[in-house]
């Protein structure tokens, strides 16, 4: 086998075997260099896949063509849509996940790519030519050439774990940190931060009385991930929920100082939305109780996550601790809860594209840009793959591909990064999307899969598959605007009847939130031969047209900025009319388009006019230039 | 939510007129009124500000003082001037700026900006463009450039002083405040959505009703305000209607004489409308005769009527003037009242020549003639002007503009609350996003580009 690729992924996680599978898609000759092969896909954290946001990316990500949903699908063992009474933008679509089952299923999709090679080997250094990445070392000094990298090292990056005062260099429990990269990304200048987060003990379910425990079970029948999933097969469980105590609070605030978070033996900034139980207890003092959801790590493991109390407490006081919960008072705790703390890249040095500004060829991916979550991660890996593998293919000029913030969750996230960094771990949250109404989980098909083929990352499979979707739902929206009834007709049939009399469509109609599928079908029996599977999706689509009528001028003026590139490099000093601090921070930032100099913190509305006259100049004397 | 930059772009370059400007051009104005004067303001903005001074082989005083200073041109001396200095950020602009005071004399202003306009880099500012870039750099906001056309174009005290609580932050204070608490209203609503799994307290939706409910209540009771605001900085206009002989002319002359101060005497003696303009209760106010309903044996002309409704269309107030004393005023009551639509005052003139039976309620009874009869007429029409309850100077609402933002944002907050939070949180979200940004759009914090060309086109050069 020879040593020279296309593209190097390094790093086996969700963001590595994403950026692995994308680049492979596109059709570059890759490898993946990660220390473990069996633990590629491996779910480190909570086993479990989606939520809200984060269900909005698994099926971006999917629309794209990648893993992750079809992964999931196969090893999903409790399936529930999250919000499922509210309105269709804000359904959350949510897997918990056999471990073992997840992991297969990911390297068995990675063995389907002929082009995919896996390394085992922990890397050691970089290799630079002529200022742009040309491959890496191995810690066996063992070279590989690629025009592009990707690194998906997570919080292998300076990795220090606490549990109570002990503390221990490690990238994962039991897994070595990456300490010679991080050395290494430290001398090209990039700016490095720490951040922490923490897991919870996990327990032998075979000691936990379940008995008088509330069970949540999973929906029925479950909603796949994957729009290539016609049904999940693997069977569902349920999960058990619990609560602390006064007894469990009143261990905790006694011991917190020997909490390594409290201790103040870690400096990085933990995530506000997901706190240790020491945090919730310290900070929350006037709630009595904290609910925890016991949740399977897979169908024949008794291992247990108890999701919502994550702790870096002493193991003896984890123990006492557990013991005061209903259910777990004999519970064996098979691994201690820690946390753990990791440097990362402030994301602000890259690309959209997720290229290092500073470094051409080399593209970060996942945890390392201050994320968390294997679907942030994923997400990030997938835009990264496609991007190196089309710069390895057409050259470091080729237009990258991008997804603006009313394109994609994917576009809201990395313009989030890309321009405002990241001061906890970064989140996905519905909240964070202005054009939340627009960009549904339902949706993420019709709103990506054609960009995906333009560029081709999309299989032939998902291409046949997407096509004839396309077809039905232009049929039915023909269909549905065009059946027309009058008033009394549709009062006669005991639907909501329009009050000015005026005739309405099946569309009409079904923009009313009390009217559904069924109603209209009884209206007109030929809506009948519309598909089942794509009701969802019109409806949808039709309780949202109102208000997404209205968000339009607002992305229209948002699209204007997004296309006004600024050069790479650019030598901000030379634009004139800038006060320093803005020049600072738009020689720091370096922005690629006049939109995301805009929403650059403490950049001056004067400032970015500025810029834009000068960019607009610049190209009217380049065309002059070229007509001349 | 930010301005996307097309649209800031368009407050600076005014896309009307395709001007091409930027922050590099230098630009001056002549401040005062043109004509002779005994002192000229010629204000220059921009990064050759300090170097004015030496096109006129003067010196630049240092940031923040003034000297006095003969101005040369071709080695011709043309003036002594006072030149001041005013170094960036701490300008009206925020660039630097410099101010020559020199004599108001024709020749002396010419040769002043002609020799400006040949040195390069200068070039003749463009209307409302020194508050432009002085908004632009943050040195006020839409608020405060609104205030201050204000201040220019004040007629009366009242005027000037709602002006200037506007600067001050009359609205600018509570606008910001429901800002931030439909900021912290719309994030307990996001919290609904986005932390659904997770343990949040009953009530947070209980909270979130309300304190929307107090939203709304603070933003209704500011809009209800009898649109007092408005009309002290807009002006009113009363329309006195009525026969010739009722007596209309005497009451306009009555009214004239007495009032505290004649604002302007507008040249609206037209054929058919006589007009004064005066300080009501601290509200300009133009007092229209229309003088056009004749009688012609015995009845009122078509013509006339025509007239009359024209001029009414236009009033705030509609005065019906009638002689008390002849025997026809009811009917002309009912018959003008019929045909014009609306009356809102009855006056019931000439009592000295013999008084009604019965006098309407609500109706005054008067003799022109009177100078205690014409004051209390005074007052009457002042309360009607701004009510009783809104005459103190806390109308925080001055321009339509506000009342459509807050309406608007008052709306989107009532339609919000129809939606089911349970059901359907993400519409009531998106309505609370829509009232942010009508509550942001008053004091200029995003989409603001059709209002802001229109407040920077009203300004004059050099105000």
């Amino acid at each position: 086998m020879s040593n020279c690729y296309d593209v190097i992924i390094v790093g086996g996680g969700h963001a590595g075997c994403e950026a692995a599978s994308a680049a492979a898609r596109m059709g570059a000759s890759v490898a993946l260099v990660t220390m473990r092969r069996d633990r590629i896909g491996e779910m480190s954290c909570n086993p479990a896949i989606g939520g809200l946001g984060k269900g909005h990316l698994v099926r971006e990500i999917d629309a794209l063509d990648g893993i992750m949903a079809r992964a999931i699908d196969r090893a999903g063992i409790q399936f529930r849509m999250l919000n499922k009474s509210r309105g269709p933008a804000v359904h959350g679509p949510r897997a918990q996940a056999d471990r073992a089952l997840y992991r297969h299923a990911v390297q068995d999709i990675l063995a389907g790519h002929q082009n995919l090679n896996i390394i085992e080997a922990a890397v050691s250094d970089l290799l630079i030519e002529a200022g742009r990445i040309s491959g890496l070392i191995t810690e066996t000094s063992d070279h590989y050439l690629a025009n592009a990298i990707v690194l998906t090292t997570g919080t292998f990056l300076g990795g220090v774990i606490h549990l109570g005062d002990e503390r221990t260099a490690a990238g994962r429990l039991g897994e070595a940190p990456s300490n010679v990269l991080a050395a290494r990304l430290a001398t090209y200048n990039l700016p490095l931060g720490r951040l922490k987060t923490g897991t919870p003990a996990r327990l032998d379910g075979r000691t936990i009385d379940w008995s008088g425990l509330d069970m949540q079970p999973a929906d029925d029948p479950p909603i796949p991930f994957s729009t290539m999933t016609d049904r999940i097969t693997v069977p569902q469980i349920s999960c058990g929920i619990t609560r602390t105590t006064a007894k469990t609070h009143e261990i905790i605030a006694k011991s917190i100082h020997l909490s390594a978070v409290y201790n103040g033996e870690i400096c990085g900034k933990g995530p506000r939305y997901c706190p240790s139980i020491e945090d919730k207890v310290h900070r929350f003092a006037d709630k009595s109780s904290h609910h925890i959801f016991l949740e399977p790590e897979g169908l024949d493991d008794p291992t247990i996550y108890p999701n919502g109390i994550s702790t870096s407490l002493p193991r003896h006081v984890q123990d006492a601790m557990v013991a005061t919960i209903p259910g777990l008072e004999k519970a064996k705790i098979l691994q201690y809860g820690y946390a753990i703390e990791y440097s990362f890249v402030d994301p602000r040095a890259l690309r959209r594209s997720l290229e290092v500004k500073t470094m051409p060829g080399l593209y970060l991916a996942g945890q390392i840009n201050g994320t968390t979550g294997y679907e942030e991660a994923a997400a990030q890996g997938l835009i990264a793959g496609i991007n190196a593998a089309k710069v390895a293919a057409g050259g470091a000029d080729a237009a990258p591909f991008v997804l603006d913030r009313a394109d994609a969750y994917i576009g809201v996230m990395i313009d989030d990064l890309v321009s405002k960094g990241a001061s906890e771990p970064y989140r996905m949250f519905t909240s964070r999307a202005e054009y939340r109404l627009t960009l549904r989980a339902d949706n993420a098909d019709q709103r990506l899969t054609d960009r995906g083929i333009e560029i081709g990352c999309v299989g032939v499979e998902r291409r046949r598959r997407w096509g004839d979707k396309k077809q039905r739902l232009i049929m039915a929206r023909d269909l549905l605007a065009t059946v027309k009834e009058s008033a009394k007709n549709i009062a006669a049939s005991g639907l909501p009847a329009p009050r000015d009399g005026a005739k309405r469509s099946a569309a009409d109609l079904l923009s009313i939130e009390s009217v559904g599928f069924a109603d209209i079908q009884s209206l007109w029996p030929e809506l009948t031969a519309i598909p089942d599977y794509l009701h969802a999706q019109l409806a949808a689509d039709c309780r949202y047209n109102h208000y997404v009528g209205r968000q339009q001028s607002d992305i229209d003026a948002l699209r204007r900025d997004e296309a006004v590139l600024i050069p790479p490099h650019m030598d901000f000093t030379i634009v004139g009319g800038l006060s320093a601090e803005s020049c600072d921070i738009l020689q720091k930032y370096q922005p690629e388009t006049i939109g995301q100099a805009n929403r650059l913190p403490g950049l001056t509305p004067a400032a970015v006019v500025s810029v834009l006259r000068y960019v607009k100049r610049q190209q009217t004397v380049a065309k002059a230039a070229v007509r001349s | 939510m930010t301005l996307h930059s097309t649209q800031i772009e368009s407050l600076i370059f005014h896309p009307a007129k395709n001007l091409f400007m930027t922050f590099v051009d230098t630009i001056f104005a002549v401040a005062t009124p043109p004509g002779r004067s005994a002192i000229a303001v010629i204000r220059i903005s921009g990064p050759r500000a300090g170097l004015t001074p030496r096109l006129f082989a003067a010196n630049c005083p240092i940031a923040g003082q003034f000297c006095l200073a003969r101005l040369r041109v071709d080695d011709q001396v043309i003036d002594e001037a006072m030149i001041l200095f005013m170094a960036a950020p701490k300008s009206s602009t925020g660039e630097d700026v410099c101010e020559i005071h020199c004599h108001g004399s024709t020749a002396v202003i010419q040769l002043i900006l002609d020799t400006l306009t040949r040195a390069g880099g200068y070039r003749l500012a463009n209307a409302g463009e020194f508050t432009r870039r002085a908004f632009i750099n943050g040195k006020i906001d839409l608020l405060g450039v609104e205030g201050l056309a204000d201040v220019i174009e004040a007629e009366t005290p009242n005027q000037l002083y709602q002006a200037w609580s506007q600067i001050d932050g009359a609205l600018r204070g509570p606008v910001s405040k429901w800002r931030a608490d439909l900021i912290s209203v719309a994030a307990q609503l996001e919290a609904l959505i986005d932390f659904a799994d997770e343990d949040l307290p009953d009530h947070v939706e209980a909270t979130l009703r309300k304190h929307t409910h107090a939203l709304i209540n603070d933003i209704a009771t500011i809009l209800d305000d009898d649109r007092a605001g408005e009309l002290i900085r807009d002006g009113v206009v009363v329309a006195l209607v009525g026969r010739v002989n009722a007596g209309k002319s005497t009451i306009l002359n009555g009214l004239a004489g007495r009032a505290a101060a004649i604002v302007s005497d507008e040249a609206g003696t037209t054929r058919d409308v006589v007009s004064v303009r005066l300080d009501l209760k601290g509200v300009p106010t133009s007092i229209l005769d229309t003088a056009g309903l004749r009688d012609r044996a015995g009845t009122i002309e078509a013509e006339g009527i025509r007239r009359s409704i024209e001029a009414a269309k236009h009033a705030n107030i509609v005065v019906l003037v009638v002689d008390a004393s002849s025997s026809h005023w009811q009917q002309d009551v009912s018959y003008i009242t019929g045909r014009m639509g609306r009356v809102d005052l009855l006056v019931l003139n000439k009592k000295d020549h013999g008084k009604p039976a019965v006098v309407p309620a609500d109706a005054m009874l008067i003799s022109a003639q009177n100078g205690h009869d014409i004051a209390k007429l005074m007052t009457r029409l002042g309360s009607m002007i701004i009510p009783q309850n809104h005459a103190q100077n806390n109308n925080i609402i001055t321009r339509l503009r506000h009342r459509q933002s807050l309406r608007d944002a008052h709306d989107a907050l009532l339609a919000g609350l129809r939606h089911d939070f349970h059901k359907a949180p993400e519409l009531a979200a998106e309505d609370f996003r829509q009232a942010a940004m009508a509550l942001g759009r008053i004091t200029g914090e995003i989409d603001v580009e059709e209002l802001l060309g229109q407040i920077f086109s009203s300004f004059c050069i050099g105000k």
